[in-house]
């Protein structure tokens, strides 16, 4: 096994020796050997089929001169054929090697030698003699014999295993942990057979022997290859196992997830809500805090090395959403308290921020966000535990995840009374600067502090002119050196110019203003957010829906 | 309606030419029209395929179009009707395998079977390509679970499932679920003549191999997924044990386990199976100069085949055991119960099984 990691990827003469071995030796193991590697070969296949696309075939055989053996060899080994991926690109390679016009001798012969292995590869199977009439007096096509027979042979060991995996203890197992290791072994080619599905199911389902995972670890992960490229579909409980006992399938799923978001910028809350939904990382996740921490580590890790990238935040705070979800309205057996998953936070602060703006009444929310702040701070400041690092960074990490409660913050904080706005500010700044060590948070919250201050005064205003904002503007532009400052800013002015009562005549020019035209996708993701709270959380709002629509025709016209 | 069933003719006898030496006289314009013919029949398909009406219609037709076709072309392959829903798939295979066809309409035809990521004409029809490749990608499926069956297994407790291969076994449930269906179609005939056509024209076609044929009965007396309703496995047993003949030929043919487990499952079955095996015993002579029982004529029906039977049916489940049991000690008696070897051939076998 160790010999497979120092492998080079491309080496054909590699290859070669493999198929001769596999071809001579028909013995149990040697078919086996073909599935472990199967994987590998598929890339190898892969690689040589890019490298064969641009050559003509006199050319390839000078380059490759063995390849054809190799194909050859590689068509007649049934554990190469069952997998539908090696098939189709075997199948290609052929081709890469057929010339439609004969240059020479040797283009004509590997014309005559490529149509026979093809022929045999399929036109034999449709027309071999040996069982057709019988077939055909029944009135069923080749095709669904052959699925017939595999049916056969799958429910049989189908039976067997689910006979043997649950069974008393006294009652000798039939199936050994050997032979289920060579059973999941020889089904690695069969991953995505439509017929082999229950056998597929079954063997993940079997009751695990207790010491170390007995089903072979490349079975496990061509499943978990599988399921990602939906090429196949299992049920949820069979797909959580999987992950519970083969990590990096767990990790390539959310990995997939994150990548598609991150790649896809345009999702609407909603699709992403599905996206994630589908994923069925938030049902694992509320029924196994170990595939929480898991995915949330996964998360964390990203959040750090993209620096905060907004779309990850915003996954974050949809993943919890859904992960609180189910873990409120799920299957009520044994339902794990919330201090499992969530080790390091302080129960009073889980309390406040795990509930999301949507479950709590607008007229509260002020009430709430003190309540949230209050506890942050004693979370934060407490000398024990949260005044440490791992506190500090644990607790800021929990705000990330319920970053829609910040979101509502710079909402009400133009509109709300002295005393509240004091703590809102704190929240904002602590959100960005959650470190406190050269005072940045302190310098952001004086600053941020005058600015709330003068778009307070203009609040109730219904005659404004861009004037009137330009000190607050220029202000927030000297000291927007952070890009978290300057998020901060831009979501003040853009809640006070959606809900002020003079803004939306200003708002263009405004914005405009705002990011010197640039960093339109930033005001753009702002906007979908404000729109998609707007509508959630049923506030009537129609000047803020005018507003908003405005800035957003006005930022298409733009772009 | 008259016009489909003459078309279906038309397409039998396009893919019955297909295979014989007849397309040396094909050209490319023949092969266009060949294959136009044959798109026509999967839209047909498509068409009639959920119309039962219709589609038993065309299938009774293309059971008596197989039956003449077979009598005039050589090797002919047999029609369903669900290969009008591949007819291009299985037009192109019979091609493909016929060396009678001239060189360049066969390279031209190749062409098809190249997948389509190669097609600079954009996205073409590759149902007859994917349907091929389907079918071999399940053969080589069938032959990688065969590796996984072999895997080393203590017995378990049924050993008969590991005497029917999946190939019999298959095809057993396939010959008793085609049957269940044809029973239901309510144009069918008496139901006993369904069967005794059904299986006569399986006998017919495993002539070569009776062993085979009577594998596959077992396996449809045997099959697990039976609706009890329709009365078909009944029917099977009733048709092989209306033939004298046949159930010996039966009887050799199968193994003994399989035998055993039938005798289990079916009274009238275990009956027939002890009568058989009495007048078989009946028949043996004692040959003196050797010291062994023979049968006078057929030299198959040897001594040792017949002890392994018996003790077949001994080991078997208990039912079986004691119907045995009584029989032979009361056929023992019958003979006069001698205790010594060469006199009866109750005895001896008696003698026999209990030393094993």
């Amino acid at each position: 096994m160790a010999q497979q990691s120092t492998i080079p990827a491309f080496c054909l003469e590699y290859w070669q020796n493999k198929a001769v071995e596999w071809g001579q030796a028909t013995t149990l193991a040697s078919q086996q050997d073909v599935c472990l590697h199967l994987q590998q070969l598929k890339d190898f296949l892969q690689e040589i089929f890019q490298k064969l696309q641009h050559m003509n075939t006199t050319a390839a055989i000078k380059t490759f001169p063995l390849v054809g053996q190799l194909l050859g060899r590689l068509c007649w080994n049934p554990c190469v054929v069952a997998d539908e991926e090696s098939q189709r690109t075997l199948l290609q390679c052929l081709w890469c090697l057929y010339s439609a016009e004969p240059q020479n001798a040797i283009e004509l012969k590997a014309n005559d030698w490529i149509q026979s292995l093809i022929r045999h590869l399929i036109s034999d199977s449709e027309t071999e003699t040996e069982n057709n009439s019988f077939i055909q007096i029944l009135g069923y096509t080749s095709e669904e014999y052959h699925s017939n027979v595999v049916k056969c042979m799958v429910s049989s060991l189908v039976t067997e295993l689910r006979e043997s995996c649950c069974n008393g203890i006294h009652m000798p197992k039939r199936f050994t942990p050997d032979r289920l290791h060579s059973l999941s072994v020889f089904c690695i080619p069969l991953v995505t057979c439509l017929e082999a599905a229950p056998l597929i199911e079954a063997l993940l389902t079997c009751c695990e022997s207790g010491s170390g995972e007995t089903l072979s670890a490349d079975f496990l992960k061509a499943v978990g290859t599988a399921l990602l490229q939906k090429k196949i579909g299992l049920q949820e409980t069979v797909i959580i196992g999987l992950w519970l006992r083969y990590l990096p399938s767990l990790e390539n799923v959310t990995l997939h997830l994150i990548e598609t978001v991150v790649s896809t910028p345009h999702f609407s809350p909603q699709e992403m809500e599905s996206l994630i939904n589908d994923s069925l990382l938030p049902k694992a996740s509320a029924r196994h805090p170990h595939i929480f921490m898991i995915v949330d580590t996964i998360f964390r890790n990203i959040l750090l090395e993209s620096d905060g990238y907004l779309l990850v935040q915003t996954l974050m705070q949809m993943f919890t959403r859904s992960f609180i979800q189910a873990l409120l309205f799920g299957e009520a057996q044994d339902k794990p308290p919330l201090k499992a998953f969530f080790p390091h936070n302080p129960q009073p602060l889980l309390m406040a921020l795990l509930k999301h703006p949507s479950d709590v009444p607008s007229q509260v929310w002020p009430q709430h966000l003190l309540c949230i702040v209050e506890t942050l701070k004693v979370a934060v400041e407490d000398k024990d535990n949260g005044g440490s690092q791992r506190g500090l960074f644990e607790n800021w990490f929990l705000l990330v995840h319920c970053g829609d409660w910040v979101d509502i913050a710079a909402q009400q904080l133009i509109a709300s009374k002295a005393e509240t706005s004091e703590a809102l500010l704190w929240l904002l700044a602590f959100y960005h600067h959650p470190n406190n060590e050269n005072q940045q948070r302190t310098k952001l919250l004086a600053v941020a502090r005058k600015v709330c201050d003068h778009l307070k005064v203009l609040f109730s205003s219904t005659t404004l002119s861009l004037s009137h904002l330009q000190t607050s503007l220029d202000l927030a532009e000297a000291n927007s050196e952070e890009s978290g400052s300057k998020y901060m800013f831009n979501q003040l002015f853009l809640n006070f110019l959606l809900f002020s009562a003079g803004g939306q005549v200003i708002a263009k020019d405004a914005v405009h203003l705002m990011t010197h035209g640039n960093l339109l996708n930033g005001i753009s993701a702002m906007l979908a957010g404000a729109e998609h709270r707007l509508n959630s959380y049923g506030l009537m709002d129609y000047k803020a829906h005018r507003t908003l629509k405005l800035l957003q025709e006005h930022l298409k016209r733009k772009a | 309606m008259e016009s489909i069933l003459q078309n279906l003719n038309g397409m039998a006898e396009l893919l019955a030419v297909a295979r014989s030496e007849y397309v040396s006289h094909w050209d490319p314009e023949t092969v266009q029209r060949a294959f136009q013919w044959a798109t026509y029949f999967e839209h047909l398909h498509d068409r009639f395929r959920t119309n039962t009406r219709v589609h038993k219609a065309l299938a009774d037709r293309l059971l008596s179009i197989n039956e003449s076709l077979r009598n005039t072309f050589g090797l002919y392959r047999e029609l369903s009707f669900k290969d009008v829903g591949h007819c291009r798939g299985v037009l192109l295979a019979s091609l493909l395998s016929n060396p009678a066809l001239p060189k360049t309409l066969s390279d031209t035809l190749f062409a098809r079977l190249r997948p389509c990521c190669f097609d600079t004409t954009g996205q073409r029809d590759q149902s007859d390509l994917n349907h091929l490749i389907g079918i071999a990608r399940l053969k080589a499926a069938s032959k990688v679970l065969s590796h996984a069956l072999k895997l080393d297994g203590s017995t378990g407790t049924k050993p008969y499932l590991l005497l029917l291969d999946p190939e019999t076994e298959t095809k057993g449930e396939m010959v008793l679920k085609s049957l269940e269906t044809w029973m239901r179609c309510p144009s069918a005939g008496p139901r006993d003549k369904l069967v005794d056509s059904l299986f006569a024209q399986l006998q017919q076609d495993k002539i070569n191999n009776s062993s085979d044929f009577s594998k596959i009965v077992a396996a449809v007396l045997l099959a697990k997924q039976t609706s009890t309703e329709s009365g078909a496995v009944d029917l099977a047993l009733k048709w092989l044990l209306s033939n004298r003949c046949q159930l010996q030929t039966f009887c050799l043919g199968v193994p003994c386990a399989l035998l055993s487990e039938l005798a289990h499952r079916y009274p009238a079955f275990r009956c027939a199976y002890l009568e058989l095996l009495t007048k078989w015993a009946r028949s043996m002579e004692y040959d003196f100069s050797c010291g062994d029982w023979r049968h006078g004529s057929s030299p198959e029906l040897n001594w040792k085949e017949l002890v392994d039977r018996f003790m077949y049916l001994l080991e078997g489940p208990t039912l079986v055991k004691e119907a045995t049991e009584t029989a032979l000690c009361a056929l023992k008696a019958d003979d006069g119960d001698f205790e010594v070897w060469g006199i009866s051939v109750w005895t001896d076998l008696l003698i026999a099984l209990k030393k094993m």
